[in-house]
């Protein structure tokens, strides 16, 4: 295995320069076997002529190394998305940029959600993935403080933040684009689950829609319950009860335990 | 080595940007560079062998066509192999699960990330997986982790989320409950298909019956009083039974109880 290890690294050199001169007008980065040992500082400054970005950082906190595994033929990665692989890098050792005032910043992740701008969930899909957002997500059915608890884990560690609004119902969400995008799957599916719905559930006939509405009511579990009405419906034979749509298949079974 | 490969990056930096300063339209692209295809990669096993970490991230990478990015301090260690017999093939997936296991052993997991891949620590897995759906989820690769959500029909989301706590890896693997009765998962993808029939069974649907008292009204205080905190809800029916709502396990209980009260 070690053996192997050495040729490749021979081999690097060679594929390295020569497709570099095959190609000097070529806008990718080619890179190709293993590069030990980068400094984060180089990967800035391949990222600033690249993409043609200014950076501003403390080069006394923003140092390290990192490793870089690619095959012998070479991959390229192209100028356009060389931002976001600085970005990969910085977050190796918890750093990020961020653009403030027109000039990307690095600064250590766990301050970023004082920099990143403010943008809707429809402005999200178009932005770029690896920059960092605040979205402000309105919850229509979920309450935003369950919500915000289940998914504190799930954000960035040491940067990414979910946080709800009080009085508004709604979850702030800081992160990279990219994991915003996820965590917004999860915040419209948990709204969704808890959205209610009214229907009309017919009783035996003769039955005391009162007497039934209180036993069904008793009979429904915690989870249900917190969220669940159940009351006669006037002018009918029948129960009018309001819940997610999982009590819905519940009831009738209720009602038939009860004949 | 280490200086010779600084040395050797640094030539290769100046040389891009020298050559790339006179480049000025950008190209817009989807993505850098595509999985190869699965049955392409094959690893060879020898019978048994130390192999290091970083020498099978760089052999994976070779044989898949892909880079990855990750910080040597922190991922190093020394893989044990033993193989039961010469010349051991791995092809495709079973290559890839190869070496998500061998840097599980370390406590990291490989992830996707914008441009290529990295490895994190296993505990921040879940920070670094795609939300699926549970129709996705059967196209997912095995050794890839993901995040599926769970809308639970019957079962109490508490009361399953303690029963699965134990059954997720324990670094990475995440159970959490969401509002108002659903499920968070975040574990390995051949491990979440295990996980995910067995919480459907949890979640059946419970056992409605109907029990004969003296004083029904009494009954169903006393049970309520017993039962606490467990899945069993109590009430009278039009008749003048009990009537109780719990999965069929704790049924039998109920009798018993029923039983001692009368």
């Amino acid at each position: 295995m070690r053996k192997f290890i050495a040729a490749l690294l021979l081999l690097v050199p060679a594929t390295m320069f020569s497709g570099a001169q095959e190609k000097p007008d070529d806008e990718a980065l080619k890179i190709a076997g293993v590069m030990d040992g980068i400094p984060v500082v180089d990967m800035i400054h391949l990222a600033a002529e690249y993409e043609k970005l200014s950076f501003l950082f403390n080069s006394k906190t923003v140092t390290g190394e990192f490793t870089l595994v690619a095959p012998r033929d070479g991959i390229t990665v192209p100028r356009d998305r060389m931002f976001a692989t600085l970005q990969d890098v910085l977050a190796q050792y918890r750093f990020c940029a961020v653009n403030h005032g027109g000039t990307w910043v690095i600064v250590p992740m766990v301050e970023v959600c004082t920099y990143a701008p403010i943008v809707t969930e429809a402005e999200l899909s178009a932005l770029d993935e690896s920059a960092w957002v605040t979205v402000m997500a309105p919850l229509e059915n979920a309450d935003a403080n369950a919500v915000t608890g289940a998914l504190r884990n799930l954000t960035s560690r040491q940067g990414g933040v979910i946080q709800p609004v009080q009085g508004a119902n709604t979850v702030l969400i800081c992160d990279r684009c990219d994991r915003v995008r996820e965590i917004m799957k999860l915040v419209r599916q948990a709204d969704e689950s808890a959205r209610l719905s009214t229907r009309r559930h017919a009783l035996p006939a003769g039955a005391d829609a009162d007497k039934y509405a209180q036993s069904v009511f008793e009979l429904m579990p915690t989870q249900f319950s917190r969220s669940c009405m159940v009351t006669a419906a006037p002018g009918g034979n029948a129960l009018l009860v309001t819940g997610v749509e999982a009590i819905h298949s519940e009831i009738p079974l209720a009602i038939e335990a009860l004949k | 080595m280490k200086t010779i490969a600084c040395t050797l990056f640094a030539a290769l930096a100046l040389l891009l940007l020298g050559a790339t300063a006179g480049a000025s339209q950008r190209v817009k692209s989807p993505s850098v560079e595509p999985l190869q295809d699965a049955d392409e990669a094959v690893l060879t096993l020898p019978k048994e062998d130390t192999v290091p970490l970083s020498d099978l991230i760089q052999l994976y990478v070779e044989r898949r066509g892909i880079a990855i990015i990750f910080n040597p301090r922190s991922v190093r260690g020394d893989v044990k192999l033993k193989a039961e017999e010469q010349g051991k093939e791995l092809r495709g997936t079973e290559f890839d699960m190869f070496v998500s296991n061998a840097l599980e052993q370390f406590r990291f997991v490989l992830v996707r990330t914008i441009t290529c891949w990295t490895i994190v620590p296993s505990v921040e897995a879940a920070t670094a997986t795609s939300v699926l759906t549970e129709g996705e989820l059967a196209t997912a690769d095995g050794w890839s982790w993901a995040c599926v959500h769970v809308a639970l029909e019957q079962a109490e989301v508490n009361a399953l989320t303690g029963q699965l706590r134990d059954k997720v890896s324990t670094y990475g693997g995440l159970v959490q409950p969401s509002h108002p009765n659903t499920l968070i998962l975040v574990e390995r993808v051949d491990r979440l298909k295990l996980l995910l029939p067995e919480v459907r069974a949890l979640d059946k649907a419970p056992a409605y019956e109907r029990y004969q008292t003296r004083d029904a009204a009494a009954a169903v205080k006393a049970l309520r009083e017993q039962f606490k905190g467990k899945p069993a809800t109590f009430t009278v029916d039009p008749a003048g039974h009990v009537v109780a709502r719990a999965d069929t396990e704790l049924q039998g209980k109920i009798a018993d109880a029923i039983a001692a009260l009368d």
